[in-house]
């Protein structure tokens, strides 16, 4: 004898799937995310940044890569640089589209925070060191001040503080550890 | 009383479907992490060697050549 499918107790995937704007923690599916909003605002401007500058360095590398020089990174040959040169703006752009469009959230989401934590570090060390570099984060810059290293280490504190809050926050898209969504893969 | 039957073997499962749900959550990043790692690597060495101005083997240009006036 078959159960009319009304009868049964609705399954948290089918929840989420009659209401997809109502978030549910990822490890209690019965509990309602706080930060739905706040996650999913945070995840869509760090998403568009790390786009926007993986796309402004990948329009001319060679310039990135002599910013790169003006950092006066210790212990990083020029061979180094110059690979990270080509390879970053590939990761921004991969990391960018992937907060965007939510997959892979599991790789993602480390990835962007090691991506900011190097933006922090790089500046960081600019700035204590008193260099003066240009930041080079978003290509040419439209004003020269948003540029200088103490304000670029502002904004890539807060990038760094999104990256974390997103990596300890995850909305109702994402995949819990354990469960497997196979529509998310 | 008759000998149980002889259990037929299970074919091997793979390691990914063997851990236990949380290691397996972990295994799959990983492999994602190193996934996204090598297509960022890829897309960077084809773009910077289709680029007139490439950045990791730049091009060695040739000194700009002399012009000598034939003799008279």
């Amino acid at each position: 004898m078959s159960t009319p499918a009304s009868s049964l107790p609705p399954s948290p995937s089918s929840a989420r799937a009659s209401h997809p704007t109502q978030a549910t923690h990822p490890a209690h599916p019965s509990r309602p995310s706080r930060f739905t909003l706040p996650v999913l605002l945070v995840r869509w401007t760090l998403g568009l940044l790390l786009l926007w500058a993986g796309l402004a360095k990948l329009a001319d590398p060679a310039a990135f890569y002599v910013n790169l020089l003006t950092y006066r990174l210790p212990l990083l040959p020029s061979g180094m640089l110059r690979f990270a040169a080509i390879v970053f703006p590939w990761l921004e752009l991969l990391t960018g589209a992937g907060l965007l469009l939510n997959r892979w959230s599991d790789a993602i989401r480390p990835l962007a925070v090691a991506l900011t934590a190097l933006f922090v570090l790089a500046l960081g060390q600019a700035f204590l060191r008193d260099l003066d570099v240009s930041c080079g984060c978003f290509g040419r810059p439209l004003f020269v001040w948003t540029s200088r290293p103490g304000f670029a280490l502002g904004r890539a504190l807060l990038l760094f503080s999104g990256a974390l809050f997103l990596h300890f926050n995850r909305d109702d898209l994402t995949e819990a550890p354990g469960q497997k969504l196979e529509s998310h893969s | 009383m008759l000998p149980a039957p002889p259990i037929p073997p299970t074919p091997p499962t793979p390691l990914a479907q063997r851990l236990p749900p949380a290691l397996r959550h972990r295994h799959r990043r990983w492999r994602r992490l190193a996934l996204l790692l090598l297509a960022a690597t890829l897309a960077g060495l084809i773009t910077d060697a289709l680029r007139p101005d490439r950045v990791l083997f730049p091009k060695k240009t040739l000194p700009p050549l002399e012009f000598v006036s034939p003799e008279p």
